[in-house]
């Protein structure tokens, strides 16, 4: 089997690199090579689609390390992705957008999705803050509690135009 | 004087390109110049000395194993305004990374003869976007993440408050809160007259405070609540004249 997976990923390697990209470039799951984070990706955006949300993966780059412990990273995540879900439902075009960029040393994610209705900055990091109501939305409360304990991530977030953006850059510690 | 750069592997899309703009150069009577028409990455990059806001038309996919995209990352180096602008044989490709990441203006699909057409409205959107910026240049401040530089007009920014993590630092504007590297210190300084230091945490838009409440010990500024210590009030008192 150890000689069968070799080849296949040198074959996968240069398939995404040359070809692959230019043929799947919209579903470049194929360059996230990170177990955790590619199962993840694999059923929320299968989730996505079934709910009728269009949605876009981009990772120009092969995605090997996350920068942090892989499980932390793939619950941030899933807490992005659920929020984006959530809030493009309320929409009347529902899209989620992920973008996923490997550069040395260094990871960046960016998840974005249009929403509804008034977000409050005062209120927007606060448990439970959603913009479906009070009392939903625990995700982001975890979300950065998880990071709190990650000193080499950064999180941004916008909201301009009714497009939410949520980034999370992940410096690798030498 | 804008000069245009071209790097293409194949002749007959330098060719093309090159004929485009320079016809549009020509009819719309634009202030630019097309200075090279590269077949490499590198060969582009030996002529880029010393450029100012150029334009530059690359081919994402670059025969000889060339990067567009780190190619891209380069050329922002080495000119931070300039604008680039993607050539790609295939329509789809990771288009909002280009966008988000390097900041790329646009890309065109080459499409037979239709490329040239397509390049030259192109440029038309070029001239039309650096016509707006020398007519309100807005005052931007720089933003440094990792390799990224990204630019916020300074009239936008309401605060920057001290993150909890260690040498993390948050810029809020209305509608985004981002969190990089730095240090309010170094911000004040860097920054000194537009801004005051309400707080050891906190460094506010002297134009966007809105409330100043002594006894709470509080300042509104853009909708956001800062806080406010003994020296900020001093700092208050001493920028407005003794009255707030």
């Amino acid at each position: 089997m150890s000689n069968c997976t070799h080849p296949c990923l040198e074959l996968d390697a240069g398939f995404d690199r040359r070809i692959g990209e230019k043929i799947r470039v919209s579903t470049q799951i194929g360059n996230v090579r990170v177990p955790q984070v590619r199962s993840l990706l694999l059923s929320k955006l299968a989730a996505m689609s079934k709910q009728g949300i269009d949605c876009r993966l981009e990772a120009l780059y092969p995605v090997e390390r996350v920068g942090m412990d892989p499980w932390s990273f793939t619950r941030c995540l899933g807490i992005l992705l659920d929020n984006a879900a959530e809030a493009a439902l309320e929409t009347e075009t529902p899209w989620v957008e992920i973008i996923l960029l490997s550069q040395k040393g260094r990871l960046s994610l960016r998840v974005s999705n249009p929403y509804a209705g008034m977000i409050d900055p005062d209120k927007i990091w606060a448990e439970g803050f959603s913009t479906k109501g009070e009392g939903r939305g625990l995700g982001l409360a975890s979300y950065h509690r998880i990071l709190a304990d990650c000193p080499n991530a950064a999180t941004s977030t916008s909201w301009a135009g009714g497009v939410f953006v949520q980034e999370l850059t992940v410096e690798e510690t030498v | 004087m804008i000069s245009i750069y071209i790097c293409d592997d194949e002749e007959s899309v330098r060719h093309q390109l090159k004929t485009a703009l320079e016809w549009k150069i020509f009819i719309e009577n634009y202030d630019m110049s097309v200075v090279c028409a590269a077949s490499t990455a590198q060969e582009l990059l030996d002529t880029v000395q010393d450029s100012r806001r150029g334009i530059y038309f690359l081919d994402v996919d670059l025969k000889d194993g060339g990067d567009g995209f780190i190619l891209g990352r380069e050329l922002r180096r080495r000119d931070p305004h300039g604008t680039l602008v993607y050539i790609t044989s295939y329509g789809d490709l990771a288009w909002k990374t280009f966008q988000y990441h390097l900041e790329a203006f646009d890309y065109i699909v080459k499409e037979g003869d239709q490329t040239g057409p397509a390049v030259a409205r192109c440029l038309e959107a070029v001239y039309a976007r650096l016509l707006d910026e020398r007519r309100d240049p807005a005052e931007m401040f720089s933003l440094r993440i990792g390799d990224e530089t990204r630019h916020i007009p300074l009239s936008d920014i309401l605060l920057f408050e001290a993150a909890p993590k260690a040498h993390h630092v948050y810029l809020h504007t209305a509608d985004s809160r981002l969190d990089f590297v730095g240090s309010l210190n170094e911000l004040e300084k860097e920054l000194g007259r537009r801004f005051i230091r309400v707080h050891r945490a906190y460094l506010a838009a002297w134009d966007k405070i809105e409330v100043v409440d002594g006894k709470g010990n509080q300042v509104r500024v853009g909708g956001r609540t800062c806080l406010l210590s003994r020296t900020g009030k001093a700092e208050l008192k001493k920028k407005s004249g003794g009255s707030f």
